[in-house]
């Protein structure tokens, strides 16, 4: 949306009556570069506008140079991170392949304050997913905000409202829901080609006890508090940035958000659970690291209940269910029959089933073929993508309470309509977080 | 096994190996205390926890009798690290604990954020003192703690004090965040206040406030207060995107 001109550009993406009028009032003599765009490209006016607010591994080579800048319809104007050298190289990819010279920041307010924007990309640690999508959001702004969505349960909740309220069209990074295999498995299970489902398992990975380091002085290059942020405070340590805080529970939930993410969201789509969840909830199948310094779950078998008696079991080592062996990936259990699948293979009981073309009366579910296409498409259609932000919190809501109970050491219950958890007030002290000043949902 | 005191020795340790295992032991300590049934160990070790958090050594006397006040018993990492094992199982009973502890600016950050995560009664109470306290940055997080306590209607009325007239712009703006968080329709004007600022920044803010209490209000059943706000920001001269948020809410 371009504030500057009150020209609405997303009513003209998605060409509405109103954005087509607006359309009108554009220059008669057009730029030679939009009479260029044309032959390759769509013309500027087309092209959604983006900030990338995270610019790390993650952000920079897989949402900037793998996608944005390899696609016609995204323009990249601003890049942001808290470490120097990570948007100093986020900019310097940006004008190699697009010779445009993107607005370079390291506080996401600021780049928050431009005018030419029309929707950010988030690849930030965890614990400051939410922060930054809510402000976007409040600047008016549509969003692509990497899995884990949130910290915390009530971070998902307080962002769901923010989408709803400014209309904001929100793509959680479960990019699974994008892969033909991950529909196809869920499509036969939604259709009930095995049969009401019994259990579904999810193997994830386990996680090391971690290596120590010193504290010590931060890099030049990175400003340290603002890394933290909202984070209590903790002195620098190189083994707790960069990839690395997904192992500490100040940050991140480790590999049961960081996988468990993926996974429990497909099992949660399954499941026709994308507004609900489990209502119980298992975590004393746990090990936590006893010489640090990771003090996130290394190894569990968490155990979650649905209301109409699906169990979910969430793992991190290895699996042998129905005599197939696999280390990550998600197995279905149906009174007739199993269907595995992973990000490189589907596997059925019957190897028929995989052959198996949906009938006029099945249900099908929602189509996507490109994580980032789905989002620029309802970017310009204004429907929901995908993985919308509520689908999003529920999936990570599945593993952050998977986490508390983990961390409590006992069973749960939780309501999912109310979203707390039943009759545990210290289970529902670990739905929210306090944050460090000035920083608050 | 050792005892808790042993536990919350080790989090003095300079050995940081030390103080994680002294860590971890607490809070799978304060995990199974908080089950249902075990009120009676959970205050015990909150109790104890708070013993240590400003526990000092001997005053003595200088050469000329003046008292020296002991010294902490815990260095602040120590004693941070302690307040934060009682956000977990704290109670009215260590709040006074928690407020000594606010004293030292070493330790205030998270000894304010154990209150917000307390419960009891006294933790607003002190939340509230705590206004009075100096530093904007702090003070921005105090009242973060009160918008929290949604229900409570003494933080409410503190936050509508330091929201309509605090000294410090940016605690004031604070304060008009935290009140979108509590369901009254009294809140509107002062946020509408805020928003006739010459600042574009101020203006921003509290537009954005005034949208978020609409959504509250929203919640909380009283649609009608909901939709006068939306009304208001939408023949405003508040930003397009916010005059859409209204627009949006108009129509639920």
């Amino acid at each position: 949306m371009n504030k500057q001109t009150g020209f609405n550009r997303r009513e003209f993406l998605s060409g509405t009556a109103k954005g087509l009028a607006a359309a009108t009032v554009l220059p008669a003599i057009l730029p030679s570069g939009v009479a260029r765009a044309a032959a390759d490209r769509p013309a500027p006016s087309d092209r959604v506008v983006v900030g990338c607010i995270g610019t790390g591994s993650l952000g920079r080579n897989h949402h900037l140079a793998g996608v944005l800048l390899n696609h016609k319809s995204f323009e990249v104007a601003a890049v942001c991170d808290v470490d120097r050298d990570h948007r100093d190289e986020a900019a310097r990819i940006v004008k190699e392949r697009s010779g445009r010279r993107a607005g370079v920041y390291k506080d996401f307010r600021q780049l928050l304050e431009r005018r030419d924007l029309d929707a950010v990309m988030i690849a930030t640690p965890d614990h400051w997913h939410t922060l930054c999508a809510i402000a976007a959001i409040e600047a008016g702004l549509d969003v692509y905000c990497e899995k884990p969505l949130t910290l915390t349960i009530n971070e998902g909740k307080a962002l769901v409202a923010a989408a709803r309220r400014y209309g904001t069209v929100f793509q959680t990074g479960s990019q699974q829901r994008s892969d033909k295999r991950f529909r196809q498995a869920c499509e036969l299970v939604r259709n009930g080609k095995i049969g009401h489902i019994k259990q579904i398992d999810t193997v994830l990975h386990p996680v090391a006890d971690g290596d120590w380091k010193p504290p010590q002085t931060p890099p030049a290059e990175l400003d340290w508090d603002f890394w933290l942020g909202p984070a209590p405070y903790a002195d620098y340590a190189a083994n707790r940035v960069h990839y690395q805080f997904r192992w500490f529970l100040d940050y991140s939930g480790g590999v049961m958000t960081d996988w468990g993410a993926h996974h429990n969201d497909i099992a949660q789509w399954a499941l026709e659970m994308d507004g609900s969840g489990p209502i119980e909830v298992d975590g004393t199948q746990a090990t936590f690291s006893e010489k640090g310094p990771h003090t996130v779950p290394l190894h569990f078998d968490v155990k979650y209940k649905y209301a109409n008696g699906t169990v979910l079991i969430c793992h991190t080592d290895g699996q042998d269910i129905n005599g197939h062996k696999f280390g990550n990936g998600v197995m279905f259990t149906g009174e007739n029959g199993w269907i595995f699948v992973s990000r490189s293979e589907i596997r059925a009981s019957d190897p028929e089933l995989l052959k198996l073309e949906l009938g006029a009366g099945d249900t099908r579910l929602y189509k996507s073929d490109g994580h980032h296409d789905n989002w620029l498409e309802c970017i310009r259609s204004r429907e929901k993508c995908i993985c919308d932000v509520e689908i999003g919190h529920r999936s990570v809501s599945v593993c952050h309470m998977g986490n508390i109970s983990m961390r409590l050491g006992r069973p749960l219950k939780w309501d999912p309509a109310k979203e707390v958890f039943v009759g545990d007030e210290a289970a529902n002290r670990m739905l929210d977080r306090p944050m460090r000043a000035p920083w608050h949902i | 096994m050792a005892t808790i005191c042993e536990y919350i020795s080790q989090l003095n340790s300079d050995d940081q190996m030390e103080v994680f295992e002294g860590t971890r032991h607490l809070t799978e300590m304060a995990a199974k205390a908080t089950a249902a049934g075990r009120e009676v160990e959970k205050a015990a070790m909150a109790a104890e926890l708070a013993n240590h958090l400003n526990g000092r050594t001997e005053s003595k006397k200088d050469d000329k009798g003046k008292e020296i006040p002991g010294q902490y018993m815990y260095s602040s990492a120590a004693r941070i690290r302690i307040s934060r094992l009682l956000g977990c199982v704290g109670g009215r009973s260590e709040v006074p604990a928690l407020v000594e502890a606010m004293n030292d600016l070493d330790v205030r950050e998270a000894a304010r954020m154990a209150l917000e995560l307390n419960p009891a009664r006294e933790a607003g109470e002190a939340l509230i003192k705590a206004l009075d306290s100096v530093g904007p940055e702090y003070r921005i997080g105090v009242v973060n703690s009160l918008g929290k306590r949604a229900g409570d209607e003494a933080a409410l009325a503190a936050l509508k004090q330091v929201a309509a007239a605090d000294a410090e712009l940016p605690v004031q703006l604070a304060a008009a965040d935290a009140l979108a968080a509590f369901p009254d329709p009294a809140n509107d004007p002062i946020l509408a206040k805020l928003m006739q600022s010459a600042d574009p920044a101020v203006k921003n803010r509290a537009a954005r406030a005034r949208l978020r209490l609409a959504g509250t209000l929203q919640k909380a059943g009283k649609g009608d207060a909901a939709r006068d706000i939306y009304k208001a920001v939408q023949s405003s001269d508040a930003e397009k995107a916010q005059k859409k948020a209204a627009e949006i809410g108009l129509k639920r």
